[in-house]
């Protein structure tokens, strides 16, 4: 990109290290688990997941609130941050905040899980809790919200984009 | 050059794709303790049971599941098994059937004086040690000790033996007997990702029972790849499924 990356809304989720926390993220469910599935791969995505979250929940408010002031970017990506980080910790060590999130999870997964097995004509499938291992020492990966932050402020730190080229425009016509 | 257009769609797809991948993050669960059969048994007969296992696996391993219904625990909480079946499904990918259809390895019950004369004998033989190593096989989910308890004894071994002489006979039909035990169940993975094994557990009920009741199952899998055994679940000690037989 010749171009800076930053001057659309959410535009820190094109940042070489989100894209690739999420291709690790990718590739380390999908692929690594099922090869590998040892403590390493327990905690990649993991930390892949501290580092896109907190940008897609970034992302999705400066799309919907393109006229988002700096602060309030900012403002949300901290939230988002510690909200994750937070989460992370939870489920990771209550018992009760885990079984939530299996929960929670498997009623999200459900749908798409139900559609596959009813177009390939297996039996229906029902609404279950997603597998999650509580491992204390999963939380090594609490400082990668660290690195969304890094990338959300410098991001952020130019402002609201969708704005100012409207305003621009009518201050020319 | 990419354009402020083209990088306004790059970010809607890595935000789709992001989504997508922290909905999809955490896998299936590898058993299910609810009642996975639409949460109650059926009136009329045959009531079906679902219930859904699934495992992840290396390609080329292979997944074998044993399933266990404990008949004594389940005639204590007042539910009469007619005669059961068991149906698996694989699914996932390329997950291929080994050993369907399945057997089903059962015992039959014994009188119990005669059982409590010869209790050593009825235990079940793992064929891995002597008589007193498999003392922890015996299996009745009641929790006590009693002489009624050697006819749910079961074994696990592969074959007969000179150990097994004291062992009770098994049958291929669950009817009649005392628990009802299917093994191997087992499915080659062929594909790369997550292959699921789903078993369909059919019980037959008297149609004269009208009340809730419970059903005491374990369900156990081991996986060929990595060289470990996983178990899967705690069945006997903190899972039953909750089985409603409303008329």
């Amino acid at each position: 990109m010749n171009e800076r990356s930053d001057d659309v809304p959410g535009a820190a989720l094109l940042h070489p290290v989100a894209l690739a926390a999420l291709a690790l993220w990718i590739l380390n469910d999908h692929l690594l688990k099922g090869v590998w599935g040892n403590a390493l791969t327990g905690k990649l995505s993991d930390i892949a997941g501290l580092i896109v979250c907190p940008l897609l929940v970034t992302a999705s408010v400066e799309l919907a609130r393109p006229g988002l002031s700096a602060n309030g970017q900012r403002r949300v990506l901290l939230g988002a941050a510690v909200f994750f980080a937070a989460l992370m910790a939870a489920i990771k060590l209550c018992e009760p905040a885990a079984d939530g999130y299996r929960l929670l999870l498997g009623a999200a997964q459900w749908p798409l899980r139900a559609t596959i097995s009813a177009l390939s004509g297996h039996a229906a499938v029902p609404l279950t809790p997603v597998q999650l291992t509580m491992d204390p020492t999963d939380l090594i990966s609490l400082p990668a919200v660290l690195v969304a932050w890094h990338i959300g402020k410098r991001s952020s730190a130019h402002g609201p984009r969708s704005v100012a080229p409207r305003s621009s425009l009518r201050s020319t016509s | 050059m990419v354009s402020r257009a083209q990088r306004s769609w790059g970010v809607r797809v890595v935000l789709v794709v992001g989504a997508l991948t922290s909905i999809a993050t955490s896998p299936p669960p590898t058993y299910v303790r609810e009642d996975s059969g639409e949460g109650r048994l059926e009136s009329g007969s045959p009531r079906t049971l679902t219930v859904t296992i699934s495992k992840s696996a290396r390609p080329h391993s292979e997944l074998t599941l044993s399933f266990y219904i404990s008949r004594t625990a389940t005639r204590e909480l007042g539910v009469e098994l007619e005669d059961s079946q068991v149906r698996v499904t694989p699914q996932g990918a390329g997950l291929e059937p080994l050993h369907i259809p399945l057997h089903c390895s059962t015992v039959r019950g014994m009188p119990p004086t005669e059982a409590g004369v010869s209790a050593q004998a009825l235990l079940g033989d793992d064929d891995s040690g002597s008589a007193a190593d498999d003392a922890g096989l015996v299996a009745d989910g009641d929790g006590g000790s009693d002489p009624a308890d050697a006819a749910v004894v079961f074994d696990s071994g592969a074959g007969a033996g000179p150990s097994d002489a004291g062992r009770l006979p098994s049958y291929a039909s669950c009817e009649g007997a005392a628990d009802y035990r299917w093994e191997p169940l087992a499915a080659l993975c062929t594909g790369s990702g997550s292959c699921t094994l789903v078993f369909e557990l059919q019980l037959i009920t008297p149609r004269r029972q009208s009340h809730h009741a419970n059903l005491h199952y374990e369900a156990r899998v081991v996986r060929s790849d990595g060289g470990c055994d996983e178990t899967v679940g705690d069945y006997p000690k903190d899972a039953f499924v909750r089985a409603g037989l409303d008329e």
